[in-house]
């Protein structure tokens, strides 16, 4: 098995190549009740600026699929060519946003610059503003998350993702904890952002959300049995 | 680390300071236990010392015969002077009166007298009030007697003379003489008199012992340390002393130099009090692994979002050592003070209880810093674990952590077949089950909890040991009052005497003699105190059909038989002056000046009063050439309370009296029972706070244990009321676990609980006895350490639980 990363630089100058090939990759989960294997031989290939909707019931594979593309989980086997992932090439969002309890709204958004130190420090804060009012929720940058509503935390979780500027976004059913009137403000940014050149990889099971997105890639039980460009 | 982390840091404090609150409190607590313990050692051994020292104890004292007059002991100071080495020499007496009371109780009165010109160089002391010599007639008190007698200056004490009339001593002041024990340990009181005021006792002014300091080399000022120079030294004075018309050596006394005859007791006394702070910094060092593996048990889903947006294990290694580092911190620096203070009173309460003025509490450098580290490395070490084990968590794990691990099929299989059990409460089980949902906290709550309670009930089990001491005298001893004469007398008189006291229903004579090791080269020298007490050893003489002595439990050989005769059986604690000695050696012991030959049969076990060495009476009269003497008359009494001992004892002392047998002492066993108890008191009152501090930091650990587990299923709270669980019954779910949790811990406490208790009495009682304490289990520790903590987690579980079923359905679903 294989993972091998692209550098940033790589990853943008490929804009008709594939950002991200994934070839027989095979997860098994050992458990007490014995093995389970989630994905069987998928191969895919992602082109860079695609927003692709992974779609599935519960139990085909779709998360463990996104976890394996964000380097939140290991193959059992296969290849996987993609950028690095975790902050500085893939920013993450997640269905139950995952925001810091104890650091605010721009606490949040500016810890991966932090961390990856791709953007220059005298620059993070304002980066960090510029972000939130992409998303906005520029007024909301001083708040807790326990202070903002469910979609407002998903808005911040989004600019988190991007504080960054990674060319791949993957998304685990960003709209699975929004109403509906929510969900779709949040699949618009995602649209813009698609629009900006950014590689999105959305998890969802919600049919709505299948119309923001260009391309469809259907799983069944750790299989895909369909992948269909949307016209 | 970057700004932000710090502030996460901060703020997540900020959202547990309850817990870090009790961290904190429970590290200090420890802290200040043990390092007040190690403090008052390290300031009181040094004292104790210098205390010691500063009273220029006598390195060597000769007993000779007969007594001397001050104005005639010119040769005998003449030759002590002249002898190489010898620093200072002077002429001393050491007497026993009795002190009549009301109620017509005696109690001993030791004098320790001196000739008026005596400019009491050696063995001197700190007058605090009046002035020396005494008058005639007066005599200057001890301090520690003055508050046992409950006298003061100016008032009279009525005393037996020495020729069995009553006699007046004018309490005339105070001095405080750092190389005596207090008089309540020994139950009699010491006083200092000139030997002008012997006649007013019925006594020549006479003395009898030549005390003197030895230097390591002639010329030198300091008394030597080593005690073979002193030894050779006494010996060679002995011999020129010998060649003086009419004078015999009775005994060479030659005690530890520089060793306070308490220094044994205070050395137990503070080791056993290290050891237990030792222990309650352990059970800290177990409650922080179980609370910061808690804490971070809550932070999980957090890390895991750390890791998703790009932080390295090692920077969430950081992040959370830092955590653990400030809680170190600040629990050592509010640990720092009262620890010195703690220690500075500890050091000078056992001062008080030894007689000692604790005046320099300065400790070396090193002990600051022992302490520091301690207080910091200890907390990061104890958490090192938790923290590497949740720093190396996988995003994916972190994230879908639920607050269960996986249970083996064993486990699921014996759950199933609880839940199948008709009767079985489903909340009951539900309970029993939580308890071990997670197997890492389980261990260490049970494994905190119990530890503290095998430390409680085992400082309690040693403390009941040492209190079942006095009870081996009274099983060995069977005895009501025993009355000691000043010279041995005819047996039969003896008996025919003291037979006719009323409610004396038995009687038997007895002979007991001083003596000591006699070692190779050292004729007659024993190891002896001025106090006649600490260091000295008495030969006894076991009657032939005695009815009031039980042998002792043999621990090497046999007891006496009948038709011994140079048969000799030692108690344990002979080992501190013949460590190698065994079943079969042969020793020689002199006797009134004889020196006499036995061999040795048995070694037994005697921990309080000893009264081996022990002979057959047959072997005694033979190696001392006498027959039909006794210097001991023991009594049993017709009632065995204190009032009818003391009857007997003071009818048998006038009777006695009345036919010309002087009579030194006559003293009820309770006396000697007294004494014991008084040795191991203060070690007893200590074991008890150190228990109840361990307590304390046991029931921190268990609430913040508690309080985790129901902060963390706050959502399964939520579930559970949203299916139709009331308020009382998720209250109900959570105290349940609290108490299953406490008593699987009482039930893991048991076996630790014993081997500590066994391990600590054999350290202690080896330490001071040679043998173990007494293993006793003490009943009242376990029902009050099961009733507190079963209690104490009750408690603990109450408020959290209380909080946990006030919150809404919708608030605990969406906590995070």
């Amino acid at each position: 098995m294989n993972v091998s990363h692209l550098t940033q630089k790589e990853t943008k100058s490929q804009h008709n190549e594939t950002i991200i090939d994934l070839h027989q990759v095979t997860k098994t989960y050992e458990g007490p009740a014995g093995a389970f294997t989630a994905l069987k031989g998928i191969d895919l290939q992602v082109r860079p600026g695609e927003f692709i909707a992974v779609i599935g019931r519960s139990g085909s594979g779709k998360t463990t699929l996104l976890n394996l593309l964000a380097g939140i989980d290991r193959l059992t086997s296969g290849d996987i060519t993609m950028a690095e992932w975790r902050g500085r090439n893939v920013g993450l969002v997640f269905q139950f946003f995952q925001l810091l309890p104890t650091l605010t709204v721009a606490e949040n958004v500016q810890l991966p610059m932090d961390f990856a130190k791709n953007i220059p420090t005298a620059k993070r804060q304002s980066r960090t503003l510029e972000l939130l009012d992409r998303v906005g929720i520029s007024d909301q940058a001083d708040k807790l998350p326990a202070m903002l509503s469910g979609g407002q935390q998903q808005r911040a979780a989004i600019a988190r993702a991007l504080a960054n500027d990674p060319p791949i976004l993957l998304a685990d059913e960003p709209t699975g904890n929004l109403d509906s009137m929510t969900s779709t403000s949040v699949l618009k940014l995602f649209a813009e952002l698609s629009a900006d050149g950014r590689t999105i990889i959305m998890v969802t099971h919600e049919h709505d959300a299948q119309s923001f997105t260009a391309r469809q890639v259907t799983l069944v039980d750790g299989l895909v049995t369909s992948d269909a460009q949307r016209s | 680390m970057t700004k932000l982390l710090f502030v996460k840091l901060f703020r997540d404090v900020q959202t547990i300071w309850g817990r870090i609150v009790m961290m904190i409190v429970a590290i200090s607590l420890s802290l200040i236990v043990f390092s007040a313990m190690l403090y008052a050692r390290v300031i009181f051994m040094s004292e104790m010392t210098s205390d010691y020292s500063s009273t220029n104890p006598a390195s060597a004292r000769i007993t000779i015969n007969p007594e001397v007059a001050p104005d005639h002991a010119e040769a005998i100071l003449t030759a002590a002077k002249a002898e190489s080495g010898i620093i200072d020499a002077t002429m001393r007496s050491v007497l026993t009166v009795q002190i009549q009371g009301k109620d017509g109780e005696q109690t001993p009165l030791q004098l320790f007298t001196a000739a008026p010109g005596d400019p009491m160089r050696i063995a001197n002391f700190k007058l605090e009030q009046g002035s020396w010599p005494p008058s005639k007639g007066g005599v200057l008190l001890e301090r520690s007697a003055l508050e046992y007698l409950n006298l003061k200056v100016g008032d009279s004490v009525t005393v037996t003379g020495f020729d069995g009339k009553l006699a007046q001593l004018n309490v005339t002041g105070v001095v405080h003489d750092q190389s005596l024990a207090p008089a309540y340990t020994g139950l009699q009181g010491y006083g200092y008199i000139s030997t002008d005021s012997l006649p007013y006792l019925g006594k020549q002014p006479v003395l009898n012992q030549l005390i003197f300091t030895v230097a390591d080399q002639a010329g030198q000022t300091e008394p030597s340390h080593d005690r073979d120079v002193i030894v050779r030294t006494a010996l060679s004075l002995a011999g020129k002393l010998k060649g003086i018309p009419g004078i015999k050596i009775e005994e060479i006394a030659v005690p530890l130099p520089y060793q306070h005859p308490h220094q044994p007791i205070a050395n137990m006394l503070l080791t056993a009090l290290l050891a237990f702070g030792g222990l309650s910094l352990l059970l800290s060092a177990i409650l922080i692994a179980a609370m910061f593996n808690g804490l971070l048990t809550q932070q999980i889903p957090q890390i895991g979002i750390l890791k998703a947006i790009g932080a390295g294990s090692n920077r969430i290694l950081q992040l959370y050592s830092i955590m653990v580092l400030l809680v170190a911190a600040a629990a050592t620096a509010l640990a720092i003070l009262p620890g010195i203070v703690l220690g500075r009173a500890l050091a000078q309460l056992v001062g008080g209880a030894l007689n000692m003025d604790v005046t320099n509490f300065s400790v070396p450098l090193w002990t600051y810093a022992f302490v520091i580290t301690l207080g910091i490395a200890l907390p990061l070490l104890m958490s090192l674990a938790p923290l590497m084990q949740a720093s190396r968590r996988t995003v994916r794990e972190a994230l879908d952590e639920r607050g269960v691990e996986s249970q083996s099929a064993t486990a699921n299989r014996f759950y199933a077949w609880l839940g199948r059990l008709r009767s079985m409460d489903r909340g009951f089980l539900m309970a029993f089950r939580n308890v071990f949902r997670r197997r890492a906290r389980f261990l260490l709550s049970v494994g905190l909890l119990a530890t503290a309670g095998a430390i409680f009930i085992s400082g309690l089990n040693t403390m009941a040991g040492l209190q079942a001491i006095p009870k081996t005298l009274t099983d060995e001893q069977l005895w009501d009052v025993e009355v000691r004469l000043r010279a041995p007398a005819s047996a039969s008189e003896l008996t025919n005497i003291v037979g006719q006291v009323p409610d004396a229903i038995r009687v038997e004579t007895w002979n007991t003699a001083s003596t000591g090791i006699q070692y190779p080269g050292e004729m007659n020298v024993t190891r002896t105190y001025p106090d006649q007490g600490h260091g000295s050893m008495s030969v006894t003489a076991i009657p032939l059909a005695t009815s009031m002595f039980n042998s002792p439990p043999i621990l090497d050989g046999r007891w006496l038989h009948a038709d011994d005769v140079d048969a000799i059986v030692l108690p344990q604690s002979i080992r501190k002056t013949l460590p190698d000695v065994k079943v079969g050696d042969h020793i020689q012991l002199p006797i009134e000046g004889q020196l006499t030959n036995w061999l040795v049969v048995g070694i037994v076990k005697e921990l309080a009063a000893a009264a081996c060495p022990c002979v057959t009476q047959t072997g005694f009269d033979q190696a001392t050439h006498h027959s039909d003497q006794a210097n001991l008359v023991r009594i049993v009494t017709d009632r065995h309370d204190l009032q009818t001992r003391i009857a007997v004892g003071q009818a048998a002392t006038q009777m006695l009296t009345d036919a010309q047998i002087s009579v030194q002492v006559a003293r009820p066993i309770d006396t000697l029972v007294g004494s014991i108890e008084g040795h191991s008191a203060l070690l007893v009152v200590l074991i008890l706070l150190i228990a109840l501090a361990i307590g304390i930091v046991g029931m921190i650990g268990l609430g913040s244990t508690m309080s985790t587990n129901v902060i963390e299923r706050t959502r399964e709270f939520g579930v559970m009321s949203a299916i139709g669980a009331s308020a009382s019954t998720v209250r109900r779910l959570v105290v349940l676990e609290g108490v299953f949790i406490a008593t699987i811990s009482c039930v893991v406490a048991a076996i630790p609980a014993l081997v500590l208790t066994v391990a600590i009495g054999a350290g202690l009682g080896n330490l001071f006895f040679y043998a173990p304490v007494p293993f006793q289990v003490s009943v009242p520790a376990i029902v009050i350490w099961v009733v507190v903590i079963v209690l104490g987690a009750t408690l603990a579980t109450l408020a959290p639980a209380y909080q946990a079923s006030r919150l809404t359905v919708r608030e605990a679903l969406s906590y995070i």
